[in-house]
């Protein structure tokens, strides 16, 4: 009632003193035109993803008999994830157990290949005495191999056909067994051994709720 | 309340008037012509368009818009991303950069790819292939301006091919919801705009089922007609069985010329059981011919017209993907060659 009352009441204009009015200096403001487009093609701007995600995949892979030619390889695989670089808490830190025999077919450009094993081991057991960092509570760590974010990782005890291309210096991965050779990972080949090294930096959306 | 609305009305004066004006009648549709324009050619080449739309536009555009890519323009993503309908492994690009070449991508596409191939294409046995895949995207790429890919919605498709020297059967099916354009994908003036179903079928049996609505962007029927909506099904007549009618299609197909007027060309129903709209039994013959009606009026009946379908039939009606196309890995899309 008190608001329609006032409603219908004449209004008496407050009276607000305003701040003192500072120098006022014109500035150069370019007139937009219709008719040209802003040419913004060459200013480079990138935008930054909130998150990163460090992907480190590297390990030792022993080929066998020496000088070759090779038909059993063994050695480690191991995968690494780290959010935003913290390497202290790695969110992935799995390693592979690896094992292969040779393969008949390769791809056009390799020059030895193998059907791998990929066997997931169980972490290392710190020795006595050793400290041991926990992990606090916010940070979060992938419980198993299937939590880690690296598109197409191989499962435990899956098979994979990978070929070593010595010109590339490249892996490559029969793709699920098509046929379709694709380039899996950069390896270096020195005294009959594979060095693979694969480090990529990219955007990460987070683990999720769960 | 009542002396509320006393008081409320004691505030302002208001008088109402309200004016009657004589009715006027609205004047009568004049029908659009289609002097010039071989109908039945018309609908003939609106399939043969549809075959076109599906998923693999947006997947090789998408494909050879990252062949330009610098190192983090665009940025790959994993992880979580709830705002994206798309499985967890999805490959992403996201970004909002330009490369200081003229090179810029805006947005993000997602795409996940799987495939399943066993047999020798050598053999008797033949060679099998399982293909799907599944994209969505809001993006934008363009070199100096000029938009060489875009890709708003989703899309899907899968491939289930059999194939040997004495035999081939696919079937092929896709969806896509949104709109794909860009010199990469299309090619010029080729884009459209489309929530679109397609089931084909090729090799030892041919045929085609679509549903759903296309415009496309540049491109003119007879250069007319720029928009198709169906729920067709279309059987090659050599691959009729005895039951079959080898001379006409089931469903009907509408295209739209440049002034919103849809022409839609009704043919048998779909289903023997689904005849209610088929109120005269002389147009749910196999006669090879529809019924040509305009759209939104009172049975504005042109006719019977009679397409000749039988030119759909050959090898690129469907633009069939490869098995390699299914393939797109992370590891290519950051490094490629």
């Amino acid at each position: 009632m008190f608001w329609i009352l006032l409603a219908c009441t004449e209004k008496t204009a407050e009276v607000v003193e305003l701040p003192e009015e500072e120098e006022y200096i014109e500035e150069e403001v370019a007139e937009p035109s219709f008719e040209d487009a802003p040419n913004t093609e060459d200013v480079v701007f990138d935008e930054v993803p909130p998150q990163m995600l460090h992907l480190v995949h590297s390990g030792i892979w022993n080929l066998a008999p020496i000088a070759g030619p090779y038909t059993t390889m063994f050695g480690e695989l191991n995968i690494q994830e780290q959010i935003n670089g913290n390497g202290i808490f790695p969110y992935c830190d799995f390693t592979f157990a690896v094992t292969g025999h040779e393969i008949d077919s390769l791809c056009p450009t390799c020059d030895f290949g193998f059907a791998i094993e990929f066997f997931v081991q169980e972490p290392v057991p710190p020795e006595e005495g050793e400290e041991v960092l926990e992990a606090p509570e916010e940070i979060p760590i992938a419980e198993s191999i299937e939590d880690c974010f690296t598109p197409e990782l191989p499962d435990h005890q899956e098979t994979r056909v990978l070929a070593y291309s010595i010109a590339d210096e490249m892996l490559y991965f029969d793709y699920f067994n098509t046929g379709i050779w694709v380039p899996w990972y950069p390896a270096t080949f020195i005294h009959d051994t594979l060095e693979v090294y694969y480090y990529e930096e990219i955007g990460f959306y987070g683990v999720g709720d769960d | 309340m009542i002396s509320l609305f006393v008081l409320l009305y004691g505030c302002e004066e208001k008088v109402d008037t309200v004016t009657v004006e004589a009715y006027v009648p609205p004047e009568d549709l004049e029908l659009p012509s289609l002097d010039g324009i071989d109908i039945g050619a018309a609908f003939t080449e609106a399939i043969t368009m549809v075959g076109k739309v599906q998923l693999n536009p947006a997947w090789q555009g998408n494909r050879e818009a990252l062949s330009y890519k610098r190192p983090t323009c665009p940025d790959l993503y994993v992880g979580e991303n709830d705002d994206m309908d798309m499985p967890a492994d999805a490959v992403v690009w996201q970004d909002f950069c330009n490369t200081g070449t003229g090179l810029s991508y805006s947005g993000f596409t997602a795409w996940t790819g799987r495939l399943e191939r066993s047999g020798d294409i050598e053999s008797e046995v033949g060679e099998i292939i399982n293909g799907t895949r599944q994209m969505s995207g809001q993006a934008v790429v363009s070199v100096n301006g000029e938009t060489i890919y875009e890709f708003k919605g989703v899309g899907e498709d899968s491939l289930y091919r059999v194939q040997s020297p004495t035999y081939d059967r696919w079937t092929y099916a896709t969806t896509i919801n949104g709109m794909i354009r860009g010199t990469e994908s299309t090619g010029l003036n080729s884009g459209f705009r489309s929530d679109l179903y397609i089931y084909a079928t090729g090799g030892d049996t041919r045929s085609l089922e679509s549903r759903g609505n296309v415009f496309w962007t540049s491109h003119r029927i007879q250069d007319r007609f720029d928009s198709a909506a169906m729920d067709i099904y279309l059987l090659d007549p050599s691959s009729a069985g005895p039951d079959d009618c080898a001379l006409e299609p089931k469903g009907w197909i509408g295209i739209r010329d440049e002034r919103a007027y849809w022409y839609d060309l009704v043919f048998m129903p779909m289903d023997a059981e689904d005849d209610a709209g088929y109120e005269d039994d002389d147009r749910s013959v196999c006669d090879g011919c529809g019924t040509l009606y305009l759209r939104g009026t009172e049975t504005i009946d042109y006719g019977q017209v009679c397409p000749d379908f039988s030119s759909i039939w050959t090898e690129t009606l469907i633009d069939l993907p490869q098995a390699e196309d299914f393939i797109f890995t992370f590891q290519q899309a950051q490094h490629p060659q």
